[in-house]
């Protein structure tokens, strides 16, 4: 299905080795639990794709707020039950972390490997666009103070 | 979406999710069958939810019936969502699929909701 302009868009989070450690989970899952692995996919097209960002969060129990502005994305799957750690910015509901949950409570360190995630993508998208390569040689302009020789 | 190696922004759900359905037949069907229990839901949201599960646990209708003491065209009509059954055979099949029927009454007092849910035996 093609995104729909001005709606959310699920997007992995890529780490700067180019790892996307929630589609890796994934894809790992896929391999074990294919029908997990559908379900979650599932979960994530119907309640966090194509929405409108200035709407509300999904309700609970579909989700639920972790900390500030950083959610989960709750799927149970037959006797197993899924956590997806995620933050909206802008139209882009970034996913960035995955994990079997057995306890009561979202445990500190997936929180902050969830926030220290979060706080990379937002760096680096906030990182001046890197400029194309000037021109060398033959094709290079002309140097401006060579106007005023 | 289509995004340089180097940004932060990885593939999106949606490309991954037709990528994984393209190699894995099984995981085709069962998004095909998750998006028939999302319809169900709009119908009736028992039969959607016990569909679910027997999905999930890998439970075939006939499997459930037989181990609820109920017939196969019960449980196909429970899942179609045309016929609720009477309350302890609910309750069985709930047995069967690892879960416990509970029966929520609601009234309304001073415009405040009270609910009290409740097992059912």
């Amino acid at each position: 299905m093609a995104a729909r302009r001005g709606r959310t868009q699920a997007v992995f989070y890529r780490d700067r080795r180019g790892q996307e450690p929630v589609d890796d989970f994934l894809e790992e899952l896929l391999k074990a639990q294919p029908l997990a692995a559908a379900k979650i996919d599932d979960a994530i097209e119907e309640h966090l794709n194509g929405r409108d960002p200035r709407d509300p969060p999904p309700e609970f129990p579909a989700t639920s707020q972790i900390a500030g502005e950083l959610r989960e994305l709750r799927v149970r799957f037959a006797r197993t039950r899924y956590r997806v750690l995620y933050q909206r910015s802008r139209n882009l509901i970034v996913l960035l972390h995955i994990f079997e949950k057995n306890t009561g409570s979202v445990s500190a360190s997936d929180r902050q490997k969830a926030e220290k995630r979060m706080a990379d993508f937002q760096a680096r998208m906030d990182e001046r666009p890197r400029r194309r390569p000037r021109a060398a040689g033959r094709d290079a302009p002309p140097k401006s103070r060579d106007y005023h020789a | 979406m289509t995004s340089s190696p180097q940004s932060p922004n990885g593939r999106s759900a949606t490309e991954a999710a037709s990528s994984r359905a393209y190699r894995s037949e099984t995981y085709r069907d069962a998004r095909a069958e998750y998006e028939r229990i999302r319809a169900l839901r709009e119908v009736s949201p028992i039969a959607a939810h016990l569909r679910e599960r027997r999905f999930e646990l890998g439970l075939t209708q006939a499997e459930v019936a037989k181990a609820a003491g109920t017939s196969h065209s019960a449980v196909s009509r429970l899942e179609k969502g045309t016929h609720i059954p009477q309350l302890p055979t609910l309750q069985r099949i709930a047995a069967v699929l690892d879960e416990e029927l509970l029966v929520c009454f609601q009234r309304t007092v001073d415009g405040e909701v009270e609910r009290e849910l409740m097992a059912v035996a």
